[in-house]
């Protein structure tokens, strides 16, 4: 008997949306970004190991013309997911609230977190190969699951999304998530960007 | 500039898988019957024309000859999921704790339940007329998504329905929340619900 033909058919919502830019001229935006990391040495406590971000500074990708390319495309993408496959209402407006670069060098990871009321992130890696580490996201049932019997609950909640150049990931902003330690010699960069709740005053 | 392509890579477990197996309705439909005329109590589960013999602990399908075929093909499948789709842990054994038939007429629906610690529960249609009405989920992360979604009805919006035909098998964990759509033919439409529950293989 051939075996028998399992279907997905969880109706609720993707959470974690991939889809590629290859617009970027890395060796023109490399020392951009090397600026943006340049312009405030604070330390980031979710920054561990040879990890730079940029995060603090005043000036952000989305701001410089730089990018400009790049967002004129996610825009239309990030309002796609919110209305056609989250399903938000479409009198809900978003802008960029903040966007910055990351620097993992060898050794470097970015801890545990999640970027709280923020309605979308979308994470863009600028330079990445095979055995820089990826990121991981925590199961958001971890609770629910926990009454199951499974092993080390620690390792089965994290899962890995493989990705590469350009690859965008595009998640809620109350999904938790880490990075991978960088193992290689080379720079891994991540420019990440936050779609807020455009409120009127 | 050519439409990007998106991709869906949530790298968590299906929570609802759907597979297929053909009953012999004409054959089962007389038991099926009688499991239920020989149920005396009605569960408060079922609404309106409506009737379940979940209460019936002595007649129950799983332990019928007449469905062994069905459990024989189920038996792999459900521990297939159990292990490789959700990965749970293989000290523990998983078997069929209860089963029952529902049946519901014109307006009949089952309410809004959970089967709590069962590991993981499937749902047969032995017939599923057109308009019979569809099962749905509650999304399990409501309370995670209220705050970006209030602009909608979110008694509706939550609840997802999962389209199916006569013979397709639902699988799916006994913690989430489902209900039934109201029947809105003249024929009946008949589920078989079976639960696998777990316990742990005592150490020698």
């Amino acid at each position: 008997m051939p075996a028998p033909k399992l279907i997905d058919v969880t109706p609720f919502e993707a959470t974690i949306i991939k889809v590629n830019y290859d617009g970027f001229d890395w060796e023109n935006l490399r020392p951009v970004c090397q600026n943006l990391i340049n312009q405030r040495d604070t330390d980031v406590p979710l920054e561990r190991g040879d990890a730079k971000s940029s995060v603090y500074g005043t000036l952000q990708p989305h701001s410089i013309k730089e990018f400009e390319n790049f967002y004129k495309w996610l825009y239309p993408i990030a309002n796609h997911i919110l209305y056609e496959e989250w399903f938000y209402n479409k009198s809900f407006k978003t802008n960029i609230g903040s966007s910055w670069v990351n620097l993992h060098k060898k050794g470097g990871v970015t801890l545990e977190h999640d970027h709280g009321i923020v309605v979308m992130t979308a994470a863009t890696y600028l330079q990445l190969e095979p055995g820089m580490g990826y990121i991981e996201f925590k199961d958001p049932l971890e609770y629910v699951k926990s009454s199951r019997p499974r092993y080390d609950n620690n390792v089965n909640d994290w899962r890995v999304v493989p990705a590469k150049t350009g690859d965008t990931f595009l998640f809620p902003g109350w999904l938790r998530h880490r990075t991978q330690e960088n193992t290689l010699d080379k720079e891994r960069w991540v420019l990440t960007t936050n779609f807020n709740r455009a409120v009127s005053k | 500039m050519s439409t990007p392509k998106l991709i869906d890579v949530t790298p968590f477990e299906p929570l609802v898988i759907k597979s297929h197996f053909d009953f012999d309705w004409k054959k089962l439909q007389p038991l099926c019957d009688d499991l239920i005329k020989t149920t005396k109590v009605k569960t408060f589960l079922e609404i309106g024309d409506a009737m379940s013999s979940a209460p019936n602990r002595k007649k129950q399908p799983h332990l019928l000859k007449e469905f062994s075929e069905y459990y024989k093909w189920l038996e792999p499948v459900a521990q297939h999921i159990i292990h490789n789709e959700w990965t749970l842990n293989r000290h523990f054994q998983y078997f069929i704790s209860n089963s029952w038939v529902n049946v519901h007429g014109k307006g009949g629906y089952t309410r809004i339940h959970t089967h709590g610690p069962c590991t993981l529960t499937t749902a047969a249609y032995l017939n599923l007329p057109e308009s019979g009405g569809y099962i749905e989920f509650l999304d399990p992360l409501e309370q995670v998504k209220l705050y970006h979604m209030k602009d909608f009805d979110e008694e509706e919006f939550n609840w997802k329905k999962v389209e199916a035909k006569t013979g397709d098998v639902l699988i799916f964990p006994g913690w989430i929340k489902h209900r039934t759509q109201p029947n809105e033919s003249d024929e009946n439409r008949w589920v078989l619900t079976s639960n696998y529950i777990s316990t742990q293989i005592a150490s020698k």
